[in-house]
């Protein structure tokens, strides 16, 4: 094969055809500390260990929630930490049938001489850190590449130096048995129209598993993490079914079909827009040799987040809303959803933030 | 897009989905004169217009075996001649729903400082050549790039060369409304294993869809031509099961759900091999988002010519044979096919080292 062979091989395709299974998807809760700090101070939560410790059980123990996560994305610190009552979270994830996975970039850093391009760090000691996260029980990983969309942008050396960067990581991953999540986001950010969104997206993906081939990741061992495509920030909006046939077009003309499935991150989207969306896409009636589901972040702990308020007499409610999202996702992801989530404070609002950093 | 949405685009979508309809294949009838007449010469018959036609009559009149084509390649020679009743073959093609496609490289040249490797010629006036072709009545347009397998081959340099001249010769085509057959055949040559050829494979097709990308082309109008992923002809050979594993494998890694249809060349194999390893790849139950069919030229021809040998008092059999080959592999596009409709002349291995059309 023109790819790898690591002892992991048949672990890692079951894995990611798992993270696929319809009905299932991804919560990302791998909010770096700064970011989630952020997150806190938005309810007046003090950004301390035992504050993003306890959002974080919410999340993980919320009732009937896991049934509908396959995976979830955890950031370092959280990897290591306990319910209150001492269990480890990374058991909790497994006996609910939830993979645990594990950020493993470092933030991105700006590309000389370009105007505000980044490249993504964190190639050093990978491989150890790797074999540590997969001895404490992740199986997968993420890595966010960010690319932007201007009257130059991305130009050729941004889209290069990330579809790398991701294939480095992409194999490093998998010579240590964990999935290896391919995250190249286009940021929403700017005036530009849907087609442009499309075009740059095709480009992008295309280079990406160019490095992907030539850096012989396994593609049946991964999972790709992409931007819906959708007009620019400041554009005006359009509707799921033309975002669903945009997006599925433009996976169409990129990803193989070895890749076991695609799970869209949710950008600046409201809850209830990713969801109509992912929604739209599952229900197109075309080629879809991958599954599409969602890695969410903000769409899925947005009203959650605005129902806890960082109270514990607030749990059950916060952990309602969650499950309300789970569900709604889960269904989009079968293009059942009938649009009636009952709407949590802030379901509908936009969570775009420009120029977003994690 | 990042594709190019001509005035052709919805012709080329319409046109390479149907060449791409399950039951169907294409016959590669599109030989150059000089290769046509090693063939000729192989059954002692002299390498004539006449002759030529006379063959390519033949096939093209042979009773049923048109309904299981959705295409047939032709050479430019051929594009223009008529039945011995005067009948452009175009038009003959056309009345049995198949449609016309047209050879327009025109051979290969080695790269210097290379061992042995080649890139495509035809560039000159393809643009031109095209519409001319489209107005005769042609829909479909191949080119053959070729990369061989050696200890250090193909290089980076031969296997950016053929991507990129792929991928210019297909948005020309796309821009003259005709639908490209992307050809990267990487010979079987060699004592390497099935496993090398899958890696080797993989990396081409690679290659070519980035290169496709970049040019703007329009994956939905355009067809794949590629080789099966086989052991090397001085290696070994391996169950058809096997053959399926890898080539369908090798496909799911590079080639993007928006092809309608792959269509495979038959290289060196025999009628009867090449029938068994298509089947077996269209038995295998496995995600496949473009149809897998046929587009042989000496797979299809072989019997064929043998029992014609020339001669007119020989027509009614050898077009019995061409059509059993037609229904066999169609049957093979469905994973339907039985085996048993090898004459002794169908397992006859076609291999000749370092093939040239």
């Amino acid at each position: 094969m023109s790819c790898f062979t690591s002892k992991y091989a048949d672990e890692l395709a079951k894995n990611a055809a798992y993270i696929g299974t319809p009905g299932k998807g991804i919560l990302a809760a791998d909010e770096s500390t700064g970011t989630i700090g952020k997150r806190l101070s938005s309810i007046n939560v003090e950004n301390v260990e035992e504050n993003r410790r306890a959002l974080r059980e919410l999340l993980f123990t919320a009732p009937g929630a896991l049934q509908y996560l396959s995976g979830v994305i955890l950031f370092e610190e959280t990897l290591y930490q306990k319910t209150a009552a001492g269990k480890p979270f990374v058991d909790v994830l497994k006996e609910g049938g939830v993979l645990p996975g594990i950020k493993v970039d470092k933030g991105t850093v700006e590309l000389n001489g370009t105007n505000g391009e980044t490249f993504t760090q964190g190639l050093d000691g990978l491989a150890q850190r790797c074999q540590k996260y997969y001895e404490a029980g992740a199986r997968f990983a993420k890595w966010r590449a960010v690319l932007k969309i201007g009257a130059n942008e991305p130009t050729e050396l941004a889209i290069q130096e990330n579809a790398n960067g991701l294939a480095m990581y992409a194999a490093i991953c998998q010579q240590c048995g964990l999935v290896p999540i391919v995250e190249p986001e286009i940021l929403v950010d700017g005036s530009h129209d849907i087609k442009k969104c499309a075009d740059v997206t095709e480009r992008v993906l295309a280079a990406c598993y160019k490095s992907l081939n030539d850096h012989h990741v396994m593609l049946e061992g991964t999972l790709l993490k992409p931007n819906m495509v959708t007009p620019g920030s400041e554009s005006p909006k359009v509707a799921p079914e033309v975002i669903a046939e945009y997006t599925v077009r433009a996976l169409q003309r990129t990803v193989p079909a070895a890749v076991p499935a695609i799970v869209f991150l949710s950008g600046g989207q409201s809850e209830e827009e990713a969801t109509l969306n992912l929604n739209a896409m599952n229900k197109l009636q075309t080629k879809k040799p991958w599954s599409l589901s969602f890695s969410f972040g903000r769409a899925l702990q947005q009203s959650t987040l605005k129902a806890w308020a960082g109270k514990e007499e607030n749990l059950k409610k916060a952990q309602d809303a969650l499950l309300v999202r789970c569900k709604a996702n889960s269904e989009a992801t079968l293009g059942t959803y009938k649009g009636d989530a009952k709407l949590g404070e802030g379901a509908a609002e936009s969570l775009h933030v420009s120029n977003y950093k994690y | 897009m990042s594709a190019f949405v001509g005035k052709y685009a919805e012709e080329l979508i319409k046109n390479a989905k149907y060449i791409a309809t399950p039951g169907k294949g294409i016959l590669a009838a599109d030989e150059s004169t000089g290769t046509i007449g090693k063939r000729l010469s192989s059954i002692s018959v002299e390498n004539i217009e006449s002759n030529r036609q006379a063959l390519r009559e033949l096939l093209f009149t042979s009773p049923n075996a048109l309904s299981y084509l959705s295409g047939v390649i032709l050479f430019e020679e051929t594009l223009y001649q008529k039945t011995s009743d005067g009948k452009p073959f175009v038009e003959v093609l056309e009345e049995n729903n198949v449609i016309p496609g047209i050879k327009v490289d025109k051979g290969t040249v080695e790269i210097a400082g290379t061992n042995g490797e080649t890139t495509t010629q035809g560039f000159d006036s393809l643009g031109t050549r095209c519409q001319q072709y489209y107005k005769a009545g042609a829909r479909f347009a191949k080119w053959r790039a070729v990369l061989k397998i050696g200890p250090n081959e193909p290089s980076e340099l031969s296997i950016q060369q053929n991507a990129q001249g792929l991928a210019r010769y297909a948005i020309i085509c796309q821009e003259n409304g005709l639908v490209p057959i992307v050809e990267p055949e990487v010979l079987t040559d060699g004592p390497h294993d099935i496993q090398k050829c899958a890696a080797v494979t993989e990396t081409v097709l690679a290659a070519v869809y980035k290169a496709l990308n970049e040019h703007h082309v329009l994956l939905e109008g355009t067809l794949l031509k590629p080789n099966m992923v086989t052991p090397g002809s001085d290696s070994p050979k391996v169950a058809a099961e096997v053959i399926a594993q890898y080539t369908v494998t090798a496909l799911r890694r590079t080639v993007p759900p928006a092809v309608p249809g792959i269509v495979f060349l038959s290289g060196g194999q025999s009628e009867e091999e090449a029938t068994l390893n298509l089947d077996a790849m269209n038995k295998l139950e496995v995600l496949k988002p473009w149809t897998l069919s046929f587009s042989f030229g000496r797979a299809l021809q072989q019997s064929t010519l043998k029992t014609w040998a020339g001669k007119k008092e020989n027509v009614p059999k050898a077009q019995e044979a061409f059509l059993s080959r037609c229904k066999a592999n169609s049957e093979a596009t469905l994973g339907k096919y039985g085996g048993g409709s090898a004459g002794g002349l169908a397992s006859e291995s076609l291999f000749v080292k370092g093939y040239k059309y």
